[in-house]
């Protein structure tokens, strides 16, 4: 892993300012290597980030650019090996009800059943059970799982076990979603479904999200801003605000829309351009 | 709408899909080298018998052919009417009764040491470093050897009896309740903590629950282990207990009483072998579908 060397680093397309501001979140020149037996992998290398309180923003990129890593650190399961990470104005130190992490495996508890999946943080907190139980059906019932409230994961597909991880994470009511590939487990109609889901979320609650995902389709509809990283090292190569008219019409009839195709047209090629790098 | 759950789940396997594959299995000839393979449970059953049949078959006829004096070797006939005579004429229900309750007072304190102190060792790193080292000698350390301290220790009594079988198996006990905890996926640890979890709360909601039906394996593996040892601490200066019918036994060369004492350990084994996996069953029933 010593590509790093290497490549160019293109000029950052972000504006880098080293101070702390009150942004929800802020990210600050970061960088993160792992030191293993093999040596020293860059999985990110001096990335910069402001990310506006209720925005929706999408990370896009080929397997291993260290999206997944940013996450973690975002949510605070990792720390960064250099710079910094602010939530509004206060250092990212330590993992927080705040901002929620859907990961790109399954992680509901198997001892639980669906309910309980859904009711784990609120039961963390103490909320009283009434409360706890029609604040978790509602959220089951947003999914669509209420005929499987009773069940255990092991009687759920692999999509419906990840259908019960959003469900947990939305009625834990964090600030920041933080959502690692959620739908790649879905099929195109609940996929679909999900995106309605998100952009409701998104419109009554307000809240922030950061999403992986490799679904160009999705990061259009869904995005206020797309983030496209490249690898070797990770880094941000291009930041791409798709400025749709997104409550125009229905999604198909937007598919079509020229301002839709030529965006597409746009990140397509975009990810051509990083793939020769990946190929070596 | 809680359909899911009020279906068994043997039942929720059998669709129509299904119940044929298993008769077609049940029509073709059995098929011994073949993963993955579904057997019925009443060939299960038939191939559990017939092992058994075949061990005491050739036991019976080595005993009846001669070959080896009824003296040293009686058959399984004498064996199993020298239990129903040890029962009916010499009161062993007393002795069972004592084995029985050394093994699960031993075993019972085990737990309360090793249960506890593996979750935390397997849990938090800087617990693991300071007991590891001192666990990890101690499990190489065979536990018959202690028997002449424990001697001098407490005595002929029934607690030098207690800290064998404690000491037999504490320390493996230890040993894989802090694998079993470290193995729980460190991502439904991280799940908790985004979910605002405190250490506290993720011990308590998370690492138990997750690695509790393995640490209910262990449990019931060193059961076993326990019972191997009973006879060793039973047969020194012991009054009553299994091993101790057996000790006096075997000094009037009552052969047939002898074995009958491995038999009775060995029917005790398979009972509380039962027992737990019923309790497995009852405490466990997510487990049965697998991850
Ligand atoms: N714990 C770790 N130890 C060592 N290297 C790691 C670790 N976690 C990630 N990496 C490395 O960091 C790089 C980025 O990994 P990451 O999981 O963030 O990629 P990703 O963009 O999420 O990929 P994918 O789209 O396949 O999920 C990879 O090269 C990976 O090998
Ligand atoms: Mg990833």
């Amino acid at each position: 892993m010593e590509e790093h060397a290497m490549s160019p680093s293109p000029p950052m397309p972000t504006p880098s300012s080293t101070e702390p501001t009150r942004e929800k979140l802020h990210i600050v020149g970061v960088s993160k290597w792992f030191t293993s037996r093999m040596g020293r992998t860059t999985a990110l290398q001096d990335i910069s980030l402001k990310i506006h309180d209720g925005e929706f923003v999408v990370l896009l990129g080929a397997s291993g650019c260290g999206k997944s890593t940013l996450l973690r650190m975002i949510a605070g399961l990792e720390v960064p090996s250099a710079g910094r990470i602010f939530a509004e104005g206060r250092e990212i130190t330590s993992p927080g009800r705040d901002r929620g992490l859907i990961f790109q495996t399954y992680t509901s508890f198997p001892w639980l059943t669906v309910r309980k999946n859904v009711e784990y943080g609120m039961r963390l907190r103490g909320m009283p059970r009434k409360e706890r139980t029609s604040q978790a059906r509602h959220f089951i019932e947003l999914v669509g799982l209420e005929r499987f409230m009773d069940a255990y994961p092991y009687q759920l597909s692999g999509g419906m076990k990840q259908r019960v991880a959003i469900a947990r994470t939305l009625a834990n009511r964090p600030e920041v979603l933080l959502m690692d590939e959620p739908f790649g487990a879905l099929d195109p109609e609940t996929r679909w479904q999900m995106h309605d889901l998100m952009s409701d979320v998104m419109a009554k609650s307000k809240t922030t999200v950061i999403m992986v995902t490799h679904d160009v389709e999705e990061a259009i509809l869904l995005a206020d801003r797309i983030v496209f990283m490249g690898r070797n090292p990770g880094r941000i190569r291009e930041v791409i605000e798709p400025a749709l008219e997104k409550n125009a019409g229905d999604k198909e009839s937007l598919r079509t829309t020229p301002a839709f195709i030529a965006l597409e047209r746009k990140i397509r090629c975009t990810m051509r351009a990083d793939s020769p790098t990946t190929l070596q | 709408m809680a359909f899911a759950v009020q279906i068994p789940p043997e039942q929720t396997t059998t669709t129509p899909e299904h119940l044929s594959r298993m008769e077609q299995d049940e029509d073709a000839p059995l098929r011994v080298f073949k993963f993955g393979a579904v057997l019925p449970r009443s060939t299960t059953l038939l191939l559990g018998i017939v092992g058994w049949g075949v061990l005491l078959a050739v036991w019976q006829l080595l005993a009846e052919t001669g070959s080896m004096s009824s003296l040293v070797l009686p058959g399984p006939a004498a064996v199993v009417s020298a239990l129903y005579r040890l029962f009916a004429e010499r009161d062993f229900i007393g002795d069972v009764t004592a084995s029985i309750v050394r093994v699960l007072e031993s075993f019972l304190a085990a737990c309360l040491v090793a249960v506890p102190l593996g979750i935390v060792m397997g849990a938090f790193r800087p617990i693991e470093a300071l007991v590891n080292p001192i666990v990890a000698a101690w499990r190489y350390l065979p536990a018959p050897s202690f028997v002449p301290l424990l001697l001098m220790w407490f005595g002929t009594g029934d607690t030098q009896k207690l800290a064998l079988l404690f000491l037999g198996v504490v320390w493996f006990l230890i040993t894989l309740v802090m694998d079993y905890t470290k193995a729980v996926r460190t991502e439904l640890v991280e799940t908790a903590l985004t979910l605002g979890g405190t250490s506290r709360q993720i011990l308590w909601t998370v690492v138990v629950p997750a690695a509790l039906p393995n640490i209910f394996i262990a449990l019931r593996q060193v059961l076993a282990v326990s019972w191997t040892y009973l006879v060793i601490a039973e047969i020194v200066a012991a009054t009553d207990g299994i091993g101790a019918m057996m000790m006096r036994a075997s000094r009037f060369v009552r052969t047939d009483e002898v074995m009958a004492g491995i038999l009775m350990i060995g029917l005790l084994g398979l009972v509380f072998d039962f027992l737990f996996a019923c309790a497995q069953r009852f405490l466990f029933p997510y487990e049965r579908g697998g991850t």
